[in-house]
């Protein structure tokens, strides 16, 4: 029986889990230190966490048939994880010697004070230390034993929709994930100048074939087909464990994800069936003509519609492909493409195929970036006219779409200001 | 290096002449460096005592073996300036803009070191209801917190948000609508 110690990390509730998913122990036990004192953030990252456990992040007042179940992951209890919390005043009133002396206790979450303390406290209680683990979880999943200098590669880690929840309290939805051998046909694919501003890629439609399914008619003028080319090429690089398209992020509140879904404009109210004058009577009365009678108070306007859509989706059932449609709808910040690095960064990339790029793209990317994956990410622009700069711009890499070609550098700091996206040499 | 194992036998290697037997009188400070290399030294080392660095400048020693009480000392917060403490992460302000080496730069932002508590406060002003000003200062802002931290520094946004911008909100951010009015 493999039994995890584990600190709660209250700022962020994601090197915790992390801790959890690596070692997949029988039994974990979190310590909780100073619970009563957690300031509201604090308790609501606690209340993000026991979410995670339980395996279903939907919120209590989100309708059980509105949600997709493929939302939701392996509860601990039934990946055969006990969770035992301790409620501590400080670290030397944990009592390690009811556990027994065969533990995995692991520094990675809490304070490095509390880790020491915790470490303390454990060899005054096992002076000689032979039959436990003590170990550092690293960015990568993998566990680094401290006394022993050893590196054990992580039985699972967490998944991009656990990260984000985790981090940032909110719904991920994720797109195709990119394919190496796509990726390894179309990398080094021809180029067209024949528009002044932007490079071109030439037989757009045999590159099409490639990018997507037949029925995906790209628009080689539009952007689009830009991201399909980068999930697919960025995919080839070393050091990348995994590459998406698409990554939505979704309110977790039920008022915020339908506001978002309904105010899109392309959604259709069609496909779904909502009235086009609402689904419940006007409440401010109509006219001689039978037309509403408009209020000039536009809050008024905006809470009504508001409660007059949920009201719609509380009541109603709806088809397996409407219910898709509607989450497709309902993000608030989306990502074009994000690669997973194997020590544990995060690229987020946004593809531009213009002429030219405004820096608010950026701006957003780099705020998404800082919410989902603080300290370990890496933004990007991939685009079609700047030439490729090897040193980030306000925070940002600028890449010409061609040189996505170039594989990462191994990454080799864990500061991402330290980082070179770019071998120099290779270009 | 970016190589915890190579790390860790790095520090074993060190230490390995330490007598493990004797009473060492060193102590570690612990607030530098990752867990791995933090935990390490501790272990490794054979110390007795701890160094760590507080909130509100406090430097607290322990030797938690022993039933002492911590020894605190603190730190005059007035050795430090913050431009200093600013351009240790690459920063420059000038009273007004505050700008790094990759060419990200602010306008119009207040920047504050708190010599006694020995924390950063930045404060960003809305003029305007322009949705992007908005989102560019809650970007800004993010972008201090994964500089400047959670313990070191405080981040604070007034004036009006649009929805898209709030929807891009850090829970480390402050925001207030108006002055002292938090969202």
């Amino acid at each position: 029986m493999k039994k995890l110690i584990t600190i709660f990390n209250p700022n962020d509730p994601t090197p915790t889990a992390m801790s959890i998913r690596t070692h997949n122990p029988s039994e974990v036990h979190v310590l909780l230190v100073q619970h009563k004192e957690y300031s509201n953030t604090q308790k609501n990252a606690f209340s993000r966490f026991k979410s995670w456990i339980s395996g279903s992040i939907r919120p209590d007042v989100f309708p059980k048939h509105m949600w997709l179940p493929r939302m939701d992951w392996n509860s601990l209890a039934e990946m055969g994880t006990k969770v035992i919390y301790h409620h501590l005043d400080g670290i030397p009133s944990f009592d390690f010697a009811t556990l027994g002396s065969h533990l995995v206790v692991d520094f990675f979450s809490g304070s490095k004070e509390m880790s020491v303390g915790l470490m303390a406290h454990f060899l005054e209680t096992y002076p000689s230390n032979s039959k436990s683990d003590l170990v550092v979880t690293q960015l990568t999943g993998s566990f680094v034993n401290i006394v022993t200098g050893s590196i054990n590669t992580p039985n699972a880690i967490l998944s991009i929709r656990e990260r984000v929840w985790l981090s940032s309290g909110k719904i991920a939805l994720i797109g195709e994930k990119g394919s190496a051998e796509i990726g390894e046909r179309i990398k080094n694919w021809g180029l067209s100048f024949a528009k002044r501003k932007k490079v071109m890629p030439q037989n757009t439609e045999q590159l099409s074939g490639h990018l997507g399914s037949p029925e995906d008619d790209f628009d080689f003028e539009e952007g689009y087909w830009l991201e399909h080319f980068a999930v697919h090429v960025m995919a080839t690089w070393p050091d990348v464990l995994e590459t998406r398209r698409q990554l939505h992020l979704m309110p977790a509140t039920w008022s915020e994800f339908v506001a978002a879904a309904m105010s899109k404009n392309d959604f259709s109210y069609d496909a779904i069936g909502y009235p086009p004058r609402g689904y419940t009577e006007w409440p401010y009365g109509y006219d001689e003509n039978g037309d509403r009678i408009e209020v000039k108070d536009q809050q008024k306007w905006r809470d009504w519609i508001n409660e007059d859509q949920m009201l719609f989706f509380s009541k109603n059932k709806f088809s397996v492909e409407q219910l898709e449609y509607i989450w497709s709808f309902a993000f608030i910040n989306d990502v074009d493409v994000v690669a997973i690095m194997k020590n544990g960064f995060w690229i987020f990339t946004e593809c531009k195929h213009r002429g030219s790029f405004e820096h608010k793209t950026s701006q957003r990317l780099l705020a998404i970036a800082s919410s989902v994956a603080p300290r370990s990410s890496i933004c990007a622009v991939v685009q079609s006219h700047k030439h490729t700069m090897t040193h980030p711009k306000k925070g940002v890499y600028i890449i010409m779409w061609p040189d996505l070609k170039n594989p990462l550098m191994s990454i080799d700091s864990s500061n991402p200001r330290k980082i070179a996206l770019y071998n120099h040499h290779s270009k | 290096m970016n190589n915890p194992a190579a790390q860790v036998l790095a520090i074993r290697e060190y230490f390995s002449t330490v007598n493990r037997e004797e009473k060492s009188h060193s102590a570690v400070f612990i607030s530098a460096g990752t867990s791995t290399m933090a935990l390490s030294m501790w272990f490794h080392a054979r110390s007795n005592s701890w160094i760590s660095l507080r909130k509100g400048l406090e430097l607290i020693i322990w030797n938690p073996t022993e039933e002492t009480p911590r020894t605190t000392i603190c730190f005059d917060g007035t050795t430090l300036t913050l431009q200093q403490i600013l351009y240790s992460q690459g920063w420059i302000y000038n009273g007004k803009s505050l700008q790094n080496e990759d060419g990200i730069i602010e306008q119009d932002i207040t920047v504050d070191y708190d010599t006694n508590q020995g924390k950063l406060s930045f404060l960003k002003k809305i003029e305007s209801s322009e949705s992007s000003d908005g989102e560019r200062a809650v970007s800004f802002m993010s972008t201090l917190c994964d500089e400047f931290g959670l313990n070191g520094a405080t981040y604070e946004i007034q004036g009006v948000l649009s929805r898209r911008a709030l929807n891009l909100m850090n829970s480390a951010i402050i925001h207030t609508e108006i002055d002292g009015e938090e969202e």
